[in-house]
């Protein structure tokens, strides 16, 4: 009995000997060596951000895609198999040999596949080929906005555009977790352990949006084809917020498939800077009147054409003589402008440039933007200061010239220009570089441009009023002097009187035509049309086209219920340096359907009093209790803002006519 | 006093028999309770990562989807359908706004 008692007690001795070894003394090593067998690391990485335009349609979005990869090591028969992996990956055979002939342990066979393909796979059964599931991004609406938004690397990181410049941001984070795993090795859910953490990446929403982006592309592409020219850029701007809604370069890049067109991702609007031409001559002229180096009424001679400045011919396109500020502009002459610029000096002239952004980086959060040349005023002799007054020896970026343009649209007011709106972009503070009517004359004088006899007629939207300037500049050789190649541009803002939208267009070396009036504008009309109807915001008001209706027939038209006066209603063909362009007619008579019977004309809604002579014209709106402000010259009225039938502004009844000789 | 005492010892180890047996059978259903929860939670770990492997498939074909169908409802692919069908964009003075 005692013996038996002692064996037990030895036995049980024993037993709570080796516990206390198993579990204290060699616990821990024991436990690790559990929970390598028992527990694996599984790495997870976040699905990337998605990107939106200003609408929220999907720009890009990540999504699960699956990789095969091989394991020589594994395969039965490796010549066998690559027919078979061939077919199923749709690759060619002799490809597929020699990557299985690589002396790895590890080898990709193909990325990213199709759900069809990687079905092909599994289908196949074949030892040692196993599919891995990775991310890969999709860009649904192809090469729209290709160069903004960038692309990404196979292994999901941002290499150009939105994806590099926001890549903290849209990239999903990683995370490691334990998983369970069982006797085979397949991997069990243990616990949450940190997974309600979200890995995912954010989402950046752009001020793009994508249907006039469509818009501007789909214009830029017809202008580069039509007139031959290497490339071409076009930016949309919305003027009272500065939200950049189309960015289009041409050729177009698409970033679904970055390796087969790998020399179109740069995005031009960023990184060429090219010399403005003469779209940088409503800058001089908002320099000189702010410095009231000139008026409105101040002249100049412009020589009829040629000009020599210190050993350098200057020409103008057609021969002028004296010309008031308005009509330099409008007709866009070189001399007076290298001769306002004379008066005005290189240091102002240079100051106010920098004011308006020239010379420093545009502030978007995108990477690589050429910051442009814009030389000290120490460096400039006469003749260069005469060229910057046209736009040539300096060189800009098509942001830059969209920033001053907007300074003078916007009242004399630099404000940012803003490409991401969620997050919040980081914009420079707005600062004021002109006075108030400065800016507004300038406008009135880029409204000349396009709705009078100026170069920039092809822009006209019937119904609308325009406002803009043309820009041919030389382009420069490597040599540096300048020689046949043009680059061709238009800066355009519509509607001229209360600008919503700004659109610059330039297309590189068009030929053989190459004036920007030419080759830009149209495309700058076909964008803003476009963009105006799509938000709605173009008259409704029948307009015709002087080659589509008679004009006999346009003056027989009465409005009786009314009783709007049609006698002189036709509008003067009107055409610009001889390109025969610019022959609509505006009969903004949507009234009748609308309006009849509810408000009464003059009262409630603005009368038309195109096609009367300035004294009728006045004396009618009188009877109305409106003074009207009259520009440019002639005995006519040509054209009116507001437009007939439109609404009088909320505060004062302001209306201005515009004249032209009868 | 000596019978008594005895049966008291007698008493006192009888509830020690059933004190030691009711600690090891509930030391046995614990055991088997535990064992049961675990295979229990095993199968539920089974379970749960086929139901993770299901969703995230399924949040891929979703993704696909909304893909193709922002391809499919893009500018240029309506621009083409649109000239399929003989439509064409409208000019000024052929647009009407119907408002409420």
């Amino acid at each position: 009995m005692v013996l038996l008692g002692t064996c037990v007690l030895l036995i049980w001795g024993g037993l709570w000997y080796r516990a206390f070894q198993v579990q204290v003394v060699r616990g821990p090593e024991l436990q690790a060596m559990a929970a390598r067998q028992h527990k694996a690391a599984e790495f997870e990485r976040g699905m990337r951000g998605e990107i939106f335009d200003r609408q929220g349609r999907l720009l890009a979005k990540s999504t699960g895609i699956q990789s095969v990869y091989v394991r020589p090591l594994e395969l039965e028969d490796p010549e066998a198999a690559a027919p078979v992996l061939a077919a199923a990956l749709e690759m060619p055979v002799s490809q597929v040999r020699t990557l299985l002939g690589r002396p790895q342990n590890f080898i990709w066979l193909s990325r990213q596949i199709s759900d069809r393909n990687a079905r092909n796979i599994v289908n196949a059964g074949l030892r040692g080929v196993y599919l891995t599931e990775e991310s890969a991004r999709f860009y649904p609406h192809g090469h729209l906005a290709g160069q903004v938004l960038g692309f990404v690397g196979l292994d999901g990181e941002g290499l150009e555009g939105v994806e590099k410049a926001y890549e903290e941001i849209l990239a999903g984070r990683k995370a490691t977790f334990v998983a369970q795993r069982d006797a085979s090795g397949r991997r069990m859910y243990l616990d949450a352990q940190g997974r309600e953490e979200d890995l995912r990446g954010r989402n950046v929403t752009l001020t793009l949006d994508a249907q006039i982006q469509f818009f501007a592309e789909e214009a830029l592409a017809a202008s580069v084809k039509s007139f031959n020219g290497k490339t071409g850029m076009a930016l949309v701007v919305h003027v009272p917020t500065g939200d950049i809604l189309a960015m289009a370069n041409y050729p177009f890049f698409n970033p679904n498939m970055p390796r087969q067109n790998a020399e179109q991702w740069r995005n031009r609007i960023l990184s060429d800077a090219l010399e403005p031409g003469s779209t940088l001559k409503a800058m001089l002229m908002a320099a000189a009147l702010e410095e009231r180096v000139i008026t409105n009424d101040t002249v100049y001679y412009c020589e009829e054409g040629r000009w020599r400045l210190t050993g350098v011919n200057i020409r103008d396109v057609k021969g002028r003589g004296w010309l008031p500020a308005n009509k330099i502009l409008r007709y866009s002459s070189n001399i007076c402008s290298a001769k306002i610029g004379l008066d005005l000096g290189a240091t102002r002239y240079h100051d106010y440039l920098r004011k308006m952004g020239f010379g420093e980086r545009s502030g978007l959060p995108l990477l690589g933007e050429n910051p442009g040349l814009l030389r000290p005023p120490r460096s400039w002799y006469p003749v260069d200061l005469a060229a910057v007054s046209f736009g040539q020896g300096m060189s800009a970026n098509a942001l830059q010239m969209a920033r001053a343009y907007l300074v003078l649209a916007n009242r004399g007011v630099m404000h940012p220009l803003r490409l991401v709106r969620d997050p919040e972009q980081d914009v420079a503070p707005i600062s004021v570089v002109f006075r108030e009517e400065v800016a507004r004359t300038v406008m009135r004088m880029l409204q000349e441009v396009v709705e009078e006899d100026g170069t920039g007629t092809q822009a006209r939207i019937p119904g609308v009023i325009g406002a803009g300037k043309t820009g041919t500049a030389q382009k420069a050789t490597a040599a540096g002097r300048y020689g046949d190649r043009y680059v061709a541009s238009f800066a355009g803002f519509y509607p001229g009187d209360q600008p919503e939208y700004f659109i610059y267009v330039v297309v590189d070396e068009p030929h053989p035509q190459h004036y920007g009036g030419v080759v830009a504008a149209p495309a700058v009309r076909d964008i803003g049309l476009r963009s105006l109807a799509y938000a709605g915001k173009l008259p409704e008001g029948n307009v015709f086209a002087a080659h589509d209706v008679d004009q006999d027939h346009i003056q027989g038209l009465a409005v009786r219920d009314l009783r709007v006066e049609r006698g002189n209603l036709d509008r003067h063909a009107v055409s610009s340096d001889g390109d025969g362009a610019a022959k609509e007619f505006a009969l903004p008579d949507g009234l009748p359907d609308a309006l009849s019977g509810v408000f009464e004309l003059g009262k409630d809604v603005v009368p038309n009093v195109t096609g009367l002579s300035v004294r009728r014209a006045v004396e009618r709106l009188r009877g109305y209790g409106v003074l009207p402000e009259v520009e440019g010259g002639g005995g006519v009225v040509s054209r009116q803002a507001p437009e007939p039938g439109q609404p009088w502004p909320p505060q004062e009844r302001r209306l201005t006519l515009w004249l032209e000789v009868s | 006093m000596s019978a008594n005492a005895n049966a008291s010892r007698k008493k006192q180890s009888t509830g020690w028999y059933w004190a030691t047996s009711l600690l090891g059978i509930c030391g046995l259903i614990l055991g088997l309770t535990v064992v049961w929860v675990n295979i229990e939670r095993l199968d539920l770990a089974y379970e749960l990562k086929q139901l993770q492997t299901e969703l995230e498939r399924k949040n891929d074909l979703q993704a696909k989807l909304e893909v193709e169908r922002m391809n499919l409802l893009s500018s240029s692919r309506l621009r083409t359908l649109a000239e399929e069908n003989e439509l064409r964009q409208a000019e000024p003075g052929q647009i009407r706004m119907l408002r409420p």
